[in-house]
């Protein structure tokens, strides 16, 4: 990308991150607020800023470069994530909702009543944040380098500074806010060039040149062709041949056809060999081969009849 | 005097008298204050009660997600069936069992709630 968009980009971000940040400063007021937001946090904004927490730098870049390189099993982290949110609403939230408690570590004193538990469960916390930001501050300086060449701890400083500032200057309230103004930018960003990949994939016609390699004969195998039809090869290809080729007559010989196009006679046998590429009938009798509705040309292709 | 005392209120502070157990005022709200053992156990049930929603829906899960691997291993070709159930048709059963789970723990409450009103 071009890094005359990059920086003024990163900039904007982190200047709205630090306003939002600040109208949360306004609001803040008791210590209360500080620590956990006088325990007044709405469903829907506590809902955006936990999702804010989805959309990190994890699924928002890792999984996709995942998929990029792995393939399509790389999809059981996000469904991971999200049954593992099924399964904390189950055993965690809702139990910790009735209980009345806020926190996880009110919640364990709550319910086990002991300050060691409570402390414990404190420590638990922090732990698996901690897990959690090496990720995200990784994260940042990678996209940061990548985006504009800045060194690699520039990213990793840049969050963290602007985000213990927000913390350290508002509390729980300000840091709210601010998840669920990322998590709104964070889906637009996502959804936005997702919608535009699908429009310029649409309009180039791609499906069906951009992902399928040609397709090939995974085994020895016969073809008895049906109608009279023109193949059209753009390799040379190599094929034992029973009935007539080009207006000539052939019992098992084996062929070396030329690119170009060639005339097979209905009722003609055509032997391929394993790893042969499939060919394709010319445009002209194409339209008796191919369906018409170019969403299904992925599946179905002219379909051989084996002998 | 006698119009003060129709209309001013007067707060009575002191320890509760056992008195209302005995004129047969047992209605489970006061067991439930009062930690006995009948209001342990009717709170007990509930807690049974939503435990039981939650292993449900923790065991649909299991059932949802769990063979899942196991058809796509028994199936190699299936990319595109991979791709339309991870990256798309799961979440609406994910989000369908949650909304489940939330709208039965509602009812157990109100449930609950009746119960412990209506004696």
């Amino acid at each position: 990308m071009n890094s005359s968009y990059a920086i003024p980009a990163v900039a904007l971000v982190v200047v709205a991150t630090v306003l939002v940040g600040a109208f949360g400063l306004r609001i803040s007021r008791t210590t209360s607020d500080f620590y956990v937001a006088s325990r007044t946090v709405g469903p829907r904004l506590n809902a955006a800023a936990i999702s804010g927490e989805y959309l990190s730098a994890a699924s928002f870049l890792g999984i996709a470069g995942l998929v990029l390189v792995q393939g399509p099993d790389m999809l059981w982290y996000p469904v991971g994530y999200t049954a593992g949110y099924l399964v904390l609403l189950l055993f965690v939230a809702a139990p910790l909702r009735r209980s009345g408690a806020y926190t996880l570590p009110d919640f364990a004193e709550a319910r086990l009543d002991s300050q060691a538990v409570r402390r414990l469960a404190g420590a638990f916390v922090v732990g698996v944040g901690w897990l959690y930001l090496l990720p995200q501050l990784q994260g940042a300086g990678l996209t940061l380098t990548v985006l504009t060449g800045a060194p690699d701890w520039l990213g990793g400083v840049i969050v963290a500074v602007v985000v213990t500032a927000t913390v350290a200057a508002g509390g729980m309230r300000s840091i709210t806010f601010v998840q669920a103004f990322q998590y709104w930018l964070k889906l637009t960003a996502l959804l936005v060039p997702a919608l535009f990949l699908v429009l310029a994939w649409q309009s180039d016609g791609a499906p069906r040149h951009a992902f399928d390699e040609p397709a090939s004969f995974r085994e020895q195998r016969v073809v008895r062709v049906g109608d009279t039809i023109d193949l059209r090869l753009d390799r040379p290809l190599t094929v034992t041949v029973t009935g007539t080729v080009d207006g000539r007559t052939h019992t098992g010989t084996r062929l070396e056809l030329p690119a170009g196009t060639h005339h097979v006679e209905r009722g003609t046998r055509l032997t391929f060999a394993a790893g042969t590429a499939v060919p394709r009938p010319s445009a002209a009798s194409a339209a008796t081969c191919r369906p018409r509705r170019p969403r299904a040309a992925r599946n179905a292709r002219c379909t051989p009849r084996t002998a | 005097m006698p119009q003060d005392h129709t209309e001013r209120r007067v707060v009575v502070t002191g320890p509760p008298r056992q008195i209302r157990r005995a004129s047969g005022y047992y209605r489970p709200r006061t067991e439930i204050d009062e930690q006995t053992t009948l209001g342990h156990t009717y709170v007990r049930s509930l807690m049974r009660t939503q435990l039981r929603a939650a292993l449900t829906v923790f065991a649909v899960l299991g059932l949802l997600v769990g063979p899942l691997p196991l058809l796509f291993a028994a199936m190699p070709d299936a990319g595109r069936l991979e791709w339309a159930v991870l990256g798309f048709g799961l979440y609406a059963p994910l989000v369908l069992l949650a909304r489940w789970y939330v709208r039965r723990a509602e009812r157990n409450e109100r449930d609950f709630v009746r119960l412990v009103e209506d004696r």
